[in-house]
Order: structure tokens, then C-alpha cells, then sequence
């Protein structure tokens, strides 16, 4: 029996990237994007969202440590137009509702930014922080709360190592199968962060997240002699026929770019 | 029956009959835990309550029919919303405590919830008190009496076990090094229970830490206290999500552990029933088992379902033969009924089984058993659902089995006259 390749896929907008997996990571998959300290994550994440807000989309960036100011301060230095989108930073649960009903009337793509970390400051006096589950339940009422009222297409969550410090995962082959159906059931294309150990011994925290990932993207730090470049490999991604070599990774002139020359370009 | 069929049963050990449906009521939410069967309004009959996943608690009678339904819904804030799952933020994850806690003559209905808070109902279902903990409440709400006060006590996820008046006021609380789970147990100046990090804590009636000791899993099972030799002597059984089972002399020393292979969930249930004067152990296990120990912890028998067993076991004489039933639910859907003292099964006969002649050396002197106590089913009963919790009315002999998808189902047991 034939299957028709029907597949509709998310640019990472990588040039040179995208070519090398059929056009992008299949809409509704939760790609784990790992790599240690400054292989540019956040930015790679970002850069997926900002693109498709270019084209009317809605993503949801959940940052649980980053503040959302030093994350955009960030991505302005790095020459993101936010003129081209609408941008929006939640500090107060409280305000959700009212940030999103203002949404519905605007026909620009859009980022919301989900601030936990002033969230967190918000509100220290509310006696159910103490609950194991109650930041991830945040997250998912957030999720499940701005996918019913407007939508939104792309979830991007930085990172999972900072969840594993706010929620206390018991049995996380269990509990992490749970979110990662959460995710998939709500129809959304997603982006999880993956802080990994320096030693880049494993993708995440429990060794069970790059199996339930449908796709990992990996980034790494590489030296030659005195300069450290940045490489990039798809090291799995179902349903794409894609080329899993390593890809020098850089950020030039606005855009991201997969260079394939098969070896380091500084050998 | 008569004495020759009475004898011939306890021979060949064949009970004859079934497990009937009675009613069945449908509360259209999800079930966590197990009724509570209690004659809660002095009126001679038994009345069942039983919590929810949608945070109410109801009130039927031994008919099914229901007397009177409380909902715990609580008005939070927007913010405060975001932290439960909207699914099970008002939940009743354990089954209710019937007591008369302000010495009334009435019994009152008390119980904690998701949102962490603890409530108490009188037995027309009416609110007298509630206190609000610092987060969740999973276990069930035990009492004791001090100085002829009674007294509450509960552990949260905020990790404090808490005290109580009467009146719903906070008497005093501890913290432990992790989340409270279970129920406490409360014997002679001693409070018992268990935490997420594998502890099990004895303290006093101040709070003061008298010992604790520390498995391999959780403990989310009711630790039980009993007279188990047929002597003075009180032992503490506790089972562990490590799969043992342990037992502690009141000082906090391990007297022994037994291997389930599997977590256990729920607290043992204790029944001298061989009239040796000593209890013996029944519980079930997440690796499908259900155990019957000696009070050494000596395995006595097992009996193997197709699923978990996370209910309470009961153990009964339901058939009024003066013998002891043991019955359990599992999560396979099934009711099992089960011999309590097991069935000998022979593996040889000496001088007759011609393998054992061949095999061994003739000169060796036969210190193998002939064979093994075995498990053996009497009968059971296929449920609709995955069972979470059994209760047992010895009253009416009827059993109240608890169905997750929200069915409470009454079973008794009928006889095949013949």
C-alpha cells in the first residue's frame, strides 16, 4: 500500500535546513531542541516563531526562567522587527484573559510571551506553590487557555530542565509521557528546550525525552584551536526523510544558516 | 446447609454459589477510593459515602439510593485557578472519615480535598466546619482522643502532617522531609504515617519525632497497628511502593520485610483466621498478587489476578460456614473470592510418585515439603470497570465495590442450594 506524503511541515528557517528534511518538522511533532550553554536555543526557537508570526501565526513562548525582558532585548540586538508582529508579554495570570481578548480583533500573527518568572514574583504569597504539580498545570492551563479563546499554532518551552526545578517529577517516564500527549492532543507543533550537561552525555534530564520526542535537534559547541563554532544535526525526526550529518550552524545578516560541507569549515 | 454437607464442603473445601449485583449507581465522575460503609445517623441502617473526582461527596443507602449529595466546590481566584488541574482541582482522592469528633451522638462526615481543604459534615450532609491547608490533601482524614478530646489529623503535599480540634481549628503540625500521601494511623500516643520519600515517621501526641525509618519507594499505604503474635506485643505493617512489606515493633526496630515483588498501595488487612490466635496478613500487590502472610511474614499463599491489586482486601465469612473469605477487587474489572487458609496441593505423594524415587538419592532422608499451600478461588464476579476501592457492610453482607469510571456496585453472595 502506498502512502501518499501528505505531510504539512513547519520551516525551522535554517537555509539549508529545511532542504534536508523535506521541507521542515511535520506539523503537531514535539521536537526536543538540545544543546549545552550558548548553542543558541532560545534564538533558534524564537527565530521558528517570529517567522511564522511574519506569516500570521500564533505562537506561545513559555520562558520559565529568562525573563521576557532579557529575551527580547536578545532577539532586538540579534534584528528582529517586532513592528511586523504583535508581541505580548503575560506578568499576571490574572491579566490572561484580557491580553488575549485584545488579541481577537488583530489579524497580525503574534508571539505571547509567558513570563513565569514574573509570575512567580506575582504572586509568592499565593499559598499553591507548594503543590509538585502546580507549575506544570500552570503551563498547561495557560496552553489549554489560549488555544480555546484565539488559538495559537507553535509552543516553544524554555526549558524543560528549568520545569524539572519547579515540578518534582516522580515517575517522569509517566509523567513526562503525559505532557508530551498534552501537547500533541492540543494539535500544536512544538519546541521543547533541553539544557544538556557539558559533557553532552545525554539529550535531557531522565533519558526518556529524546523517545518521546518525535524529532531532536541538536546543537553543540565545537573548538578548533582557539575558536569554538557552532554545529547543528537533525539526530532524528519521524515521518522526514532527512540527512542527519552535522551542519556548521550560524546567524548572519537576519538569518540562520545550515552550512553542509560534510567537514568543519575552519579545517 | 446441614452438618454432613457443612463437613463435606470443609473437605473437599468447594463452596457452592455466587456474587450477585444488587444495584448499581452511576455518579458520572471518576472514582479514586473505597466507600465507607457506616450507620451515620444512628437509624439502625448502614449508609455508603464515597468521594469524587469532581469534589462530591454522596450519601446512599444500602438500597442505592441516595440521601443526600455535598459539593466542596471553592470559589478561587483566577490565579489560583491556574495551578489544578481543572479536571480534579476539587477532588476527593480518599474515602471519608465517619466519626462523632464533637461528641455529640452523631456521627459527622470529614474529609480533605485537592484544593487543601479539610471539611466536616454532619450527617445530613450539612457543612459545620471547614480549614483550609497550605495544598492537597490525598489521604484520608484519621481522629484520636486525648484527655476525652477528640482530635484530627492529616497529611498534606505541602508536607505538614496536621492537628486539629474538634472545632476544625489547627492544634499543631510538623513538617517531614517530603509529601504526605498516605493516612495516618493512630495507636496508643503514637501517630503513623508515610511520605513520598520512602519514610515512614512514628511521632507523638505533641508532634515530637519518636523514630522513623526509610524504604526504597513511597508510602502511600495506611500503616496498620496490631497485636499480631497473640500476645502484648503491638507491630506496626506498612506496605511500600519498593514492593515490601514491613512490619516494626512500637520502638521503630524492623522485625521483618516481605518481598511483593510489586508496590503496594493500600494498608493490609489483619484476620486470625485459622483461630491459632495469631493474625494473619492479606493485601494485594501491583504485581497483580494477592498475599496471605503469617504474623512472621511468612508467605502462606498467593493468589495471581490479570491486573493490579490496589483496593483494600476484605476478609469475611460470607457464606456464614464459619470459615473466613478473602475478598478482593482488581484493576482486571474482577471480584475475586478467595479460601482464606489457601488449598493443599500436592506436587508428590512418598513412596508413590515414581519421579521423585528415580531422581533422588534413596539413602537421603525426605526433608521436602509433599507439596504447597496454593492461592484457590472460590469464585468471582466480572465488574464493568477498574476496581479502586471495596467496602463490606457485615450487617447486610453485602460488598460495595468501587468502579474508577464512577460505578458503586453492591455484590452479596448467594448460595447454590443442592
Amino acid at each position: 500500500m502506498e502512502i501518499a506524503n501528505i505531510t504539512t511541515r513547519v520551516k525551522t528557517y535554517i537555509q539549508g535546513l529545511d532542504d534536508n528534511m523535506q521541507g521542515g518538522i511535520p506539523q503537531g511533532h514535539v521536537t526536543l531542541v538540545c544543546g549545552s550553554a550558548g548553542t543558541m536555543k532560545s534564538s533558534l526557537c524564537f527565530n521558528v516563531l517570529y517567522n511564522e508570526a511574519v506569516n500570521g501565526k500564533i505562537g506561545l513562548y513559555i520562558s520559565l526562567e529568562q525573563s521576557a525582558k532579557s529575551l527580547l532585548a536578545h532577539m532586538a540586538n540579534m534584528g528582529y522587527d517586532f513592528n511586523k508582529i504583535n508581541l505580548v508579554v503575560i506578568k499576571d495570570l490574572g491579566n490572561l484573559k484580557k491580553e488575549i481578548d485584545a488579541l481577537k480583533a488583530s489579524k497580525k500573527g503574534t508571539i505571547i510571551i509567558t513570563d513565569i518568572g514574573a509570575i512567580r514574583k506575582e504572586i509568592r504569597d499565593i499559598n499553591v506553590t507548594s503543590a509538585n504539580a502546580g507549575w506544570l498545570n500552570v503551563i498547561k492551563n495557560v496552553a489549554r487557555k489560549i488555544k480555546m479563546d484565539v488559538g495559537f499554532d507553535h509552543f516553544v518551552l524554555d526549558s524543560m530542565s528549568a520545569l524539572y526545578v519547579l515540578s518534582k517529577f516522580e515517575n517522569p517516564r509517566i509523567e513526562l509521557f503525559y505532557i508530551f500527549e498534552f501537547m500533541r492532543d492540543l494539535g500544536i507543533t512544538s519546541f521543547l528546550i533541553s539544557e544538556m550537561p557539558l559533557d553532552n552525555s545525554k539529550y535531557a534530564e531522565y533519558d526518556v525525552e529524546d523517545y518521546l520526542a518525535d524529532g531532536i535537534i541538536y546543537l553543540r559547541l565545537t573548538r578548533f584551536r582557539r575558536d569554538v563554532v557552532r554545529e547543528i544535526s537533525i539526530v532524528k525526526m519521524r515521518g522526514t526523510n532527512c540527512n542527519n550529518d552535522v551542519f556548521s550552524f550560524e546567524y548572519k545578516k537576519g538569518q540562520f544558516h545550515a552550512l553542509y560541507g560534510g567537514q568543519n569549515p575552519l579545517l | 446447609m446441614g452438618g454432613f454437607g457443612s463437613a463435606l464442603k470443609k473437605i473437599f473445601n468447594q463452596k457452592r454459589g455466587h456474587l450477585v449485583s444488587a444495584w448499581k449507581f452511576r455518579s458520572h465522575t471518576i472514582l479514586f477510593s473505597s466507600s465507607v460503609v457506616e450507620d451515620i445517623d444512628n437509624d439502625q441502617q448502614d449508609e455508603i459515602l464515597f468521594g469524587t473526582k469532581t469534589g462530591e461527596i454522596t450519601c446512599l443507602t444500602m438500597q442505592g439510593m441516595p440521601k443526600w449529595k455535598f459539593n466542596v466546590h471553592e470559589n478561587l481566584t483566577e490565579t489560583e485557578m491556574f495551578f489544578f488541574d481543572p479536571e480534579s482541582m476539587n477532588a476527593i482522592n480518599a474515602s471519608p472519615l465517619v466519626t462523632d469528633i464533637n461528641n455529640d451522638g452523631k456521627k459527622e462526615v470529614i474529609f480533605g480535598s485537592e484544593t487543601g481543604n479539610v471539611y466536616c459534615l454532619n450527617h445530613f450532609g450539612q457543612l459545620l466546619w471547614k480549614y483550609k491547608a497550605e495544598s492537597s490533601i490525598k489521604g484520608a482524614v484519621a481522629d484520636f482522643t486525648l484527655n476525652g478530646k477528640s482530635f484530627l489529623v492529616f497529611g498534606s503535599i505541602d508536607q505538614h502532617l496536621y492537628v486539629l480540634n474538634s472545632a476544625g481549628n489547627m492544634v499543631w503540625k510538623i513538617k517531614a522531609k517530603s509529601v504526605i500521601e498516605s493516612t495516618p494511623c493512630v495507636m496508643h500516643d503514637h501517630i503513623l504515617f508515610g511520605t513520598d520519600d520512602g519514610t515512614l515517621y512514628c511521632v507523638d501526641f505533641k508532634g515530637n519525632l519518636l523514630w522513623g525509618y526509610k524504604t526504597k519507594g513511597k508510602i502511600i499505604a495506611q500503616p496498620v497497628v496490631e497485636k499480631l503474635q497473640g500476645t502484648d506485643e503491638y507491630t506496626v505493617v506498612v506496605g511500600s511502593y519498593d514492593g515490601y512489606l514491613y512490619a516494626f515493633d512500637m520502638s521503630g526496630n524492623l522485625k521483618w520485610k516481605f518481598n511483593a515483588f510489586g508496590p503496594i498501595a493500600e494498608k493490609v488487612t489483619l484476620c486470625d483466621v485459622n483461630s491459632d490466635n495469631k493474625q494473619e496478613i492479606f493485601f494485594g500487590s501491583c504485581n497483580n498478587l494477592i498475599y496471605a502472610l503469617n504474623c512472621n511474614g511468612d508467605k502462606l499463599w498467593e493468589y495471581e489476578t490479570n491486573f493490579w491489586v490496589v483496593a483494600p482486601v476484605i476478609v469475611a465469612d460470607i457464606d456464614n460456614d464459619g470459615r473466613f473469605e478473602v475478598i478482593a477487587g482488581s484493576y482486571d474489572n474482577a471480584v475475586y473470592v478467595l479460601d482464606s487458609e489457601g488449598k493443599y496441593d500436592l506436587d508428590y505423594v512418598p513412596g508413590l510418585s515414581g519421579v521423585v524415587q528415580q531422581a533422588g538419592h534413596y539413602t537421603d532422608i525426605m526433608t521436602q515439603d509433599p507439596g504447597n499451600v496454593v492461592g484457590t478461588k472460590i469464585l468471582d464476579y466480572q465488574s464493568d470497570g477498574i476496581i479502586v476501592g471495596m467496602a463490606y457492610s457485615q450487617k447486610n453482607n453485602v460488598f460495595i465495590v468501587n468502579e474508577k469510571q464512577g460505578e458503586v456496585e453492591a455484590l452479596s453472595f448467594v448460595e447454590e442450594k443442592g
